[in-house]
């Protein structure tokens, strides 16, 4: 009797442990978003749409969109914004015409004029011990970030500097845990001292000073010293 | 001849029992319900006062129906002009002499000197047939075209309820409009919204609404699981 009783007890003592676990997971699965509209906002519950008009900020974990005008899908949590979209996250500042965001699978593509600005530590170290920042700059024609992780992919006429490093691409895929920028198709790499690489693809470390160029051929250009 | 002290204290006990059983049964068995009471809530003012039982009463302005009421009781107190109703069952308010909302409360009470219509207690207000609000205080005044509600208030839309801190119903536009926080039940994504705003006309047929200036949206999303 007494061994079924501690049983039940242990039971009921599992079942709460797992019932407090599944409430903090989903605590921890939602996240608060807030938007700030300064200009006029329609919500259109029967269309399942909220329309913004003259400006307005979203601001969710450490990601803020500004942008001005902005047609939200109610239900699945995706929006439109038109008009100087901005969209600044650590040390990513990204800039558009338009962007679609995904706020639910913390996603955004970005299209016309974009321009990505991201600050990159580097492996080199200062004379302090501190170590360096490179602002890597890029442009392209549609880029995709993940706001969670920050890997992007960019896509159209993909120009990138890096201090005094030069790359271009057809294709540009980042991944921020790895600090690679993967280039492809027609990729042409100017380095300093007017060194060029051209391949079809080529991984660039955006933290050091290294690139791995691949493909048939690899022609590199460099100048000699006389 | 003196009584045996035996018999004067059984004969004493026996008065206190009854007298005590008396008072028993004219103070606590049969003490008057709080109810009957509610008939009477001034018990001092004047005897001139009316009460009429189930009964149908309208408010006019400038000769045309403005408010009609059925109603359990209906107080009729002279001294300050209040027409007190209570258990309205059915009420209507007018507009262009047709039935613009109509409405159902524990409490009315009609100032016949500001020609205002108050309602209190468990508030329901339907349109076109189906309800619209649910809320414990409100105010209507036909010289303003306003239904005022400066309270908690719940928007019943065909997608769900809209909480909101006071309302006012604007009947000749046929707009409302909310002040304080606005609530969305399941707004985005299944998920409530909280809205501020200095203020929000609201549609409740299209569960829509539109806000100018300043205003914050608050959401959560995530996993629906």
């Amino acid at each position: 009797m007494k061994g079924q009783a501690r049983r039940r007890a242990m039971s009921l003592v599992v079942l709460a442990v797992l019932l407090v676990s599944a409430a903090i997971v989903a605590e921890a699965a939602a996240k608060k978003v807030n938007l700030q509209v300064h200009g006029k906002v329609r919500y259109e519950g029967s269309k399942g749409r909220t329309i913004v008009e003259g400006g307005l900020t979203i601001r969710y974990d450490d990601t803020v969109i500004t942008a001005t005008n902005a047609v939200i899908d109610n239900a699945a949590e995706t929006a439109k914004l038109t008009g100087g979209v901005l969209l600044t996250q650590k040390d990513v500042v990204l800039n558009a015409d338009e962007m679609d965001v995904d706020l639910k699978n913390d996603t955004a593509v970005v299209k016309g004029n974009v321009r990505l600005e991201k600050r990159e530590e580097q492996a080199e170290k200062d004379e302090s011990g501190k170590a360096k920042v490179s602002v890597v700059k890029m442009t392209c024609n549609i880029l995709e970030i993940s706001t969670k992780t920050q890997d992007f992919i960019a896509q159209g006429s993909v120009l990138m500097t890096k201090d005094k490093q030069k790359a271009q691409a057809q294709k540009a895929n980042y991944d921020n845990a790895g600090k690679t920028l993967t280039l492809q198709g027609s990729v042409a790499i100017e380095d300093e001292g007017n060194k060029t690489i051209k391949c079809d693809r080529a991984i660039l470390y955006t933290d050091k000073e290294l690139v791995e160029a691949e493909g048939k051929p690899v022609e590199i250009t460099f100048e000699i010293e006389e | 001849m003196l009584m045996d002290p035996r018999i004067v204290r059984i004969v004493s006990v026996a008065i206190l029992l009854v007298l005590g059983c008396l008072y028993v049964y004219a103070f606590v068995l049969n003490k008057p319900a709080d109810e009957d009471r509610s008939f009477d809530p001034d018990p001092d003012r004047a005897s001139s006062d009316l009460t009429f039982g189930g009964v149908s009463i309208e408010g006019r302005e400038n000769g045309e129906r403005v408010w009609k009421i059925s109603a359990a009781n209906v107080d009729l107190r002279d001294g300050d002009g209040h027409v007190e109703m209570s258990e309205i069952g059915h009420g209507e308010i007018y507009r262009d002499g047709e039935p613009y909302v109509s409405f159902r409360a524990c409490k009315g009470v009609f100032d016949t000197k500001t020609g205002q219509l108050s309602l209190s207690g468990g508030v329901d207000v339907f349109s076109g047939g189906r309800k619209l609000l649910r809320t414990d205080e409100v105010a209507w005044k036909p010289d303003d075209s306003r239904i005022v509600i400066p309270g908690q208030a719940e928007i019943i839309t065909e997608q769900g309820v809209v909480s909101a801190a006071s309302l006012r119903v604007d009947v000749a536009s046929d707009k409302i409009y909310a002040s304080g926080d606005l609530t969305i039940r399941e707004g985005f994504g299944g998920r409530d919204v909280v809205v501020k705003s200095g203020e929000i006309c609201f549609d409740p047929a299209e569960n829509s609404f539109e806000a100018w200036g300043g205003t914050e949206i608050e959401f959560e999303i995530g996993d629906d699981d």
